[in-house]
């Protein structure tokens, strides 16, 4: 129970845990390296990483990362994208040319998918041109199936 | 003594001893996440420069990186970071940033109007306001 709070109280805000109502447990944690590459014409090529977990069921989780931006662009503007949670989709303005970037995570039964887009695009030139970057994804697998709750 | 010992509960009409992990509602194997501290507020950003700014959401001082979770609503209830959206004529992100002793909530922004890489600022009649709730766990974001 909370302090001060009765262990009668029916108001799940007064407990600190109660077996009624699942809390999240972290089952396992990692980190993954995606590296980003380009095809002969110079457009990006998503790059994916799969990570087995064998739990045998669909796990809640989350993932964070470093953003291109936060490594290579304005400290004065962008050094803030230090941590991100996925998924990451933004877009922004760089030093002759806008850039996007793409990081985003799913998980089946048996493993945890990651995905990674890094292009910048301008007027001046057609198409996007893609970046090779390497993503360290930090990501928490918790015990709890992403489906609803029984009742 | 076995050291196969700990507590476990399993959810309603389920074999504690016998079912599947997703079938639990605890079991001390595995850490639960622990919440730090929670907040919310209102952020209004005008006349800075729309390229990209962030703002402080709390200073917890933990030495490294904690697990958040931030949520913001842009006018059509609370939505999980990062989102982006359209405002007039740019494309605004949001994201949630968790630092050796701050979290933090920065945008950047794309104006699809403009030529590039100007400097664009927001304009004063309408100002940019997000409503932000976010939890902190005592929990690490990175695997280290």
């Amino acid at each position: 129970m909370k302090k001060g709070k009765d262990i009668t109280s029916t108001n799940v805000l007064d407990h600190v845990f109660w077996s009624k109502y699942p809390s999240l447990n972290i089952k396992s944690m990692g980190r993954v390296s995606l590296t980003t590459t380009v095809n002969e014409y110079g457009e990006p090529v998503v790059a994916t990483a799969t990570v087995s977990h064998d739990f045998g069921y669909k796990p809640q989780f989350m993932a964070f990362t470093r953003s291109y931006a936060e490594q290579y662009l304005s400290k004065v503007i962008f050094n803030n994208m230090e941590l991100v949670n996925l998924d990451f989709d933004i877009s922004y303005e760089d030093i002759g040319q806008n850039i996007t970037e793409y990081v985003t995570a799913h998980t089946t039964d048996q493993d945890i998918v990651f995905t990674a887009t890094i292009y910048g695009w301008s007027p001046f030139f057609s198409g996007s041109v893609g970046i090779e970057w390497t993503y360290d994804i930090d990501y928490m697998l918790f015990m709890e199936e992403a489906v609803p709750l029984p009742t | 003594m076995s050291s196969d010992w700990g507590l476990k509960i399993a959810q309603t009409g389920y074999d504690v001893k016998t079912c599947t992990d997703n079938h639990l509602v605890y079991s001390s194997e595995y850490p639960q996440l622990k919440m730090h501290s929670s907040g919310s507020g209102t952020y209004t950003a005008t006349g800075a420069t729309l390229l990209g700014f962030s703002t402080v959401l709390t200073t917890h001082n933990l030495g490294y990186r904690p697990f958040f979770i931030l949520w913001v609503d842009i006018g059509s209830g609370y939505q999980i970071v990062p989102v982006s959206f359209t405002g007039g004529t740019y494309n605004l992100s949001i994201f949630g940033t968790t630092k050796e002793n701050t979290l933090e909530m920065g945008m950047v922004s794309l104006d699809t109007a403009n030529p590039l890489w100007e400097e664009e600022t927001i304009p004063p009649d309408d100002p940019i306001t997000v409503d932000y709730s976010w939890v902190l766990f005592y929990d690490p974001a990175q695997n280290e």
